[in-house]
């Protein structure tokens, strides 16, 4: 049996930063990488059902650049069997949808048995990816997931997705199956020193689209969904801690509304 | 393993070939100063590293010097906030004249010598003025000059201030609003004519800050013993200057906030804590059972209380007996052997019990436990919970193959905790060069230059 695990490797953004040239991204000389926090939980929820089952392989995946080989590093110093990294310029900047599409073509290479997906990214956070690559595979799905029941092996998996309002819903998923994973599902491990330096020796499959048959149409730029105009920080709002006794305070956010009204 | 004997030159030699940035400052942070060009192109290899080296805390100070030097508005910033910027670069970037922005974050570093910040408020800015108000070693004359000209910000930021001067605080009076005055009568400069008036005023505040002001008249705390508002009474019962003969109406206060102060006391004669632990109330017999005056059968049956936060306040009485402690060491709720477990006077067979405990707050606590035997230790040190090992690392008396063996663990910040530990081999400092957390493996190599400077 086989896990896939897309991750990725999320952009910290310092406290004090600059934007990119072109005002669409922030500069990368102020981003910190690391692996997005909702996949170490998707990795973890794999690595267990790996530890409680015989031959389970866990595959992690990502789509990025040499950067983004630190990622699949942490996931096979954690316990993943193998790692594939998929790029090209091509897909610099690409949105959820072309992601997905080129992840969608991983796992129909791997054939797995499961994807356990990241419920969002902590940079980006369109909660698009995992959800998008099912569509594109015909698979079913679940997003959210924060309890997973699943036999290696079932026709079926039970899962329970967090609602609105405390809710839990209870679901039974058809497997093969894309489920995406949330905070505290689990307790995600930290890699040992051995396996971080174990990790550094193990090869990383390098694909490009190309050699998953996927042509220009699928990841280029006519292929996205959505494109980046601008970023940027918003005006800041005006605050003001309004003191005294109540009729002072009355009289000062009488002020303020005459002020902000015009009138 | 034979010890490892840090040698300055090999030192630098292998940073050179590890091209490690955070290395190498951390040769540079270690007293290192031979090739220090070389150390620095390594420490400094793009934009990304300057810009966080720039703004970290830790960075040594040659680094910060040679980033002082950049043409690079967003390290210039970083630089102005850092408060490890040498004085030198600071005055070099104001006398630079940069960007605006600029001086409010260097009139708040608390680096920024104190001759340059009327330089610094001439610039006009309410930013400024605040973080001048701020800066710790501001001179007399600017703080005088921006309590009189000074927005209600800047007012409550000099009231703050620690060592107020009288000409100061009597300015501040003037010109401030209420709580202008309340952060006032905390000082210790604040007259007693002030404080007695205040005791009178319509705001519970006041009268609470004059409560606990160590100054404050004789007068003053009688009448505040019968305020109508709980939190002055309370203020009254918590200070130290109150003679506790005085606080006997308090006993029996409607307010449990009151009592509950009265109870913390050290002086209070054990007959009123056991007036106090028969009134109702967890809270209240939680402090009784916490204070060390509380009598031996008054904590013996303490001990026995139907609520697990009074018997764990038991445990970590002072007074309590080790024989009182092992019957908590047994108790059913983990929090309340968790207290017995913490303390050192506990019987060494009942610790040795408590460090197979199945909760993870009790190994904790013996992990902790100064009295715990280096075999214990040892043991814990690969607990399969990591508080419990970073507990081990944090104890006074931890051996040092015991902190050796940490070195390994699985949890960043156990490595960061052990990295800091003085006992730590030169041995041990050698295995977390090589760390995957930039700033275990700075730590590990200032250390070693460290102990190579010393040879």
């Amino acid at each position: 049996m086989k896990i896939l695990v897309p991750v990725k490797q999320a952009a910290l953004v310092e406290d004090d930063f600059e934007l990119r040239d072109d005002g669409r991204d922030v500069d990368p000389d102020f981003v910190d990488l690391q692996l997005n926090e909702w996949d170490d939980y998707s990795l973890e929820a794999a690595l267990q059902l790996k530890e409680a089952n015989d031959g389970i392989e866990v595959v992690a995946v990502t789509v990025g650049d040499d950067d983004t080989e630190d990622a699949l590093r942490t996931c096979l110093a954690k316990g993943a069997d193998r790692a594939i990294r998929i790029w090209d310029d091509v897909i610099a900047d690409a949105d959820p949808l072309v992601i997905a599409r080129v992840l969608a073509a991983v796992a129909q290479r791997e054939a797995p048995d499961l994807v356990l997906a990241g419920t969002q990214s902590s940079d980006l956070g369109f909660s698009a990816t995992g959800v998008a690559m099912a569509a594109f595979m015909g698979w079913p799905h679940a997003a959210v997931v924060v309890a997973l029941d699943y036999a290696p092996g079932a026709a079926t998996a039970i899962v329970e997705r967090e609602l609105e309002g405390g809710l839990r819903e209870r679901l039974e998923v058809d497997c093969p199956a894309v489920l995406t994973i949330q905070l505290g599902i689990n307790t995600p491990r930290y890699a040992s020193l051995r396996g971080i330096k174990q990790a550094r020796s193990i090869p990383i499959e390098e694909l490009s689209p190309d050699e998953l048959g996927l042509e220009d149409q699928d990841i280029g730029e006519q292929a996205r969904g959505s494109r980046v105009r601008e970023m940027y920080l918003p005006d800041k709002g005006q605050a003001e801690m309004i003191e005294g006794t109540p009729a002072e305070q009355a009289a000062r956010i009488a002020a303020i509304v005459k002020e902000v009204m015009g009138g | 393993m034979p010890e490892v004997s840090p040698d300055m030159a090999a030192l630098v030699r292998r940073v050179v070939e590890r091209r490690d940035a955070y290395a190498a400052a951390g040769l540079i942070a270690g007293n290192c100063t031979a090739t220090t060009g070389k150390l620095l192109g390594i420490a400094l290899p793009d934009r990304a590293t300057r810009l966080i080296f720039a703004g970290l805390p830790f960075s040594p100070e040659g680094l910060l010097e040679e980033l002082g030097g950049r043409a690079d508005a967003a390290i210039r910033r970083r630089l102005a906030r850092n408060p490890a910027t040498p004085p030198g670069v600071l005055v070099r970037l104001l006398r630079e004249r940069p960007e605006p922005g600029l001086n409010p974050l260097l009139a708040a570093n608390p680096r920024m010598p104190a001759n340059m910040l009327a330089d610094l408020l001439s610039d006009g800015q309410e930013a400024t003025a605040r973080a001048v108000a701020g800066h710790p070693q501001a001179p007399a004359e600017l703080l005088a000059g921006l309590a009189e000209s000074g927005g209600p910000a800047v007012l409550r930021i000099l009231a703050a201030r620690r060592g107020l001067t009288p000409d100061l605080l009597g300015r501040l009076w003037l010109h401030g609003d209420r709580h202008v005055r309340a952060e006032l009568l905390r000082a210790e400069a604040c007259p007693g004519q002030l404080l007695m008036a205040a005791a009178h005023a319509p705001f519970p505040l006041w009268r609470r800050r004059v409560a606990s002001h160590p100054a404050a008249p004789e007068g003053a705390c009688q009448r505040l013993l019968h305020d109508p508002d709980a939190t002055v009474r309370a203020a009254v019962a918590e200070s130290p200057l109150t003679p506790v003969s005085r606080l006997y109406p308090l006993l029996l206060d409607p307010s449990g906030r009151v009592r509950r102060a009265l109870a913390r006391r050290r002086d209070i004669p054990p007959s009123w804590l056991d007036s106090l632990a028969r009134q109702p109330g967890n809270w209240l017999r939680r402090w009784v059972a916490r204070n060390p005056r509380c009598p031996r059968q008054m904590l013996e049956q303490l001990a026995y209380d139907p609520a697990a936060d009074v018997r764990r306040a038991v445990s970590r009485n002072p007074a309590s007996s080790a024989f009182l402690l092992a019957r908590l060491a047994a108790d059913p709720e983990a929090w309340v052997r968790a207290g017995a477990a913490g303390r050192d006077d506990l019987y060494p067979s009942v610790l040795q019990r408590l460090a197979d405990d199945p909760a993870v707050d009790v190994v904790s606590a013996v992990a902790a436990n100064p009295s715990t035997p280096g075999p214990t230790l040892l043991a814990l040190a690969r607990h399969r919970d990591r508080d419990v090992r970073r507990a081990v690392a944090l104890n006074p008396r931890v051996p040092v193959a015991v902190l050796d063996s940490l070195v390994e663990d699985p949890y960043p910040l156990n490595r960061f905790v052990v990295a800091r530990c003085d006992a730590l081999s030169a041995t041990a400092l050698e295995a977390l060069t090589g760390d995957p957390e930039p700033r275990i493996r700075f730590l590990a190599w200032k250390r070693l230059a460290e102990l190579a400077a010393s040879r």
